[in-house]
């Protein structure tokens, strides 16, 4: 237990640190589970209290998807911010993009636990639907920023035009999380709608944010008609 | 808090310049052929209708390899043209190497664009956005390797001329890759 404790303070203090053990296979073999785990115990934490919003199922509900939202988006970036690095004649193997993924993953969950009670308090005060949407993506924003710094540090030294990796790197995950944020929705549940696990696969995160943006401020006069696309959307409305 | 990182990949060595002249090997040109082609898949796999799927299927390869292909000669002889001293096999070994670099992102940016597919409809037009974003990675590499050749051979008196032609040679020779691509890329888009 003191050792989780003291990875949490070193995933927060020195995040690099415990990257650079990523040559070491022993290290690897150790710290891959524990990170693993403090991220998913931070984002369940972080997840309650999203759930709180709406309260009863939706507790456990939020907290159950809230890791995915995490880990989903990050396994499928890696390989692209990998390729894009390598392109920047930054060599930079996989054990050490894992681990960086892992502690960065981890590091944005502690932040997210951290900042649970603040979203708690704003969440008690009865905001809105489409606010209390708003806050969510804010927060989330807000705690992902400091994880996805230890992504970018922990890139080797040298290579050719870095800020277009990383600017790159930063397209494609934040394009991930948010629409595996939309697949997995709702996080806040709609006060009068039906508390679900996961809603239908229907259109994109980018047309909804356009809506809820437009609802947000009071705007009702163009309506969100969702309309079936993706492969997985066709399979479903068959 | 700044941390010093092994440095892996510094300024290329004289050695490491001309490997990275050389022609690359097989395993890694097909390598960045089936970036390409995957990526072109996992697009057309989100389609709607066969009809679709079967336009984007090949666009990424087409695009790409077409754009290279059929540009990459006359650069070769517009180097020629103005007297320019870089060996040819140099200047080709480093187009090569530009593709399949970019063949190499195409792969990485697979996973996410067959989610994209999965999920939503908004596979093609981040095939589009993908392909903007490798063609300007690859020709600014492009541009950095071809002027690099240049400088690095022939007379060192005549350096600083060569390189200005050089860099007048690339920027319309990249200008004119852009074009070809957008043009294959809407003759596939029905345009």
């Amino acid at each position: 237990m003191t050792s989780i404790f003291s990875l949490v303070a070193r995933v927060l203090r020195d995040p690099i640190a415990i990257v650079d053990r990523s040559e070491d296979p022993d290290a690897l073999q150790e710290l891959a589970p524990r990170l693993l785990g403090i991220a998913v115990v931070g984002c369940m934490i972080f997840g309650t209290v999203v759930g709180s919003s709406r309260g009863g199922i939706q507790l456990v509900y939020a907290a159950v998807k809230m890791p995915l939202l995490l880990w989903i988006p990050v396994a499928l970036a890696l390989p692209a911010a990998r390729a894009l690095w390598m392109a920047c004649e930054v060599e930079v193997p996989w054990s050490r993009v894992a681990l960086a993924g892992l502690v960065a993953m981890a590091r944005t969950a502690i932040l997210a636990a951290a900042a649970g009670p603040v979203l708690w308090l704003y969440y008690s005060l009865s905001p809105g639907y489409h606010v209390s949407v708003l806050a969510l993506a804010a927060a989330l924003a807000a705690v992902g920023l400091p994880g996805l710094g230890v992504v970018a540090r922990a890139m080797p030294a040298g290579g050719k035009r870095r800020w277009l990796a990383m600017a790159g790197s930063l397209v494609v995950l934040g394009l991930c999380v948010a629409q595996t944020g939309w697949l997995l929705r709702p996080f806040v549940a709609r006060p009068a709608g039906e508390v679900t696990f996961l809603r239908p696969i229907e259109e994109d995160v980018f047309s909804s944010l356009g809506a809820t943006t437009r609802s947000a401020v009071g705007d009702y006069s163009q309506e969100w008609e969702p309309e079936t696309r993706g492969m997985l959307q066709q399979r479903g409305g068959r | 808090m700044e941390h010093a990182v092994p440095a892996v990949a510094l300024a290329p060595a004289p050695a490491e310049e001309d490997a990275a002249r050389a022609l690359p090997d097989a395993a890694t040109v097909g390598r960045a052929v089936l970036g390409f082609g995957l990526l072109g898949l996992c697009a057309a796999l989100g389609s709607a209708d066969i009809a679709g799927a079967s336009r984007i299927l090949p666009a990424a390869l087409v695009v790409d390899l077409g754009a290279l292909v059929l540009t990459g000669p006359a650069l070769l002889v517009g180097h020629q043209y103005l007297g320019l001293d870089a060996p040819v096999p140099s200047l080709a070994g480093v187009l090569a190497h530009a593709f399949c670099r970019a063949g190499a992102v195409a792969l990485g940016l697979c996973p996410a664009l067959l989610f994209f597919a999965a999920t939503s409809g908004l596979a093609p037009g981040l095939l589009v956005l993908s392909l903007a974003g490798i063609a300007f990675m690859g020709l600014s590499d492009a541009f950095t390797g071809l002027r690099a050749a240049e400088v690095a051979a022939g007379d060192p008196k005549s350096r600083v001329v060569r390189d200005a032609k050089m860099q007048l040679l690339v920027v319309g020779w990249m200008v004119l890759t852009a074009l070809v691509g957008l043009r294959l890329g809407f003759h596939l888009a029905g345009m």
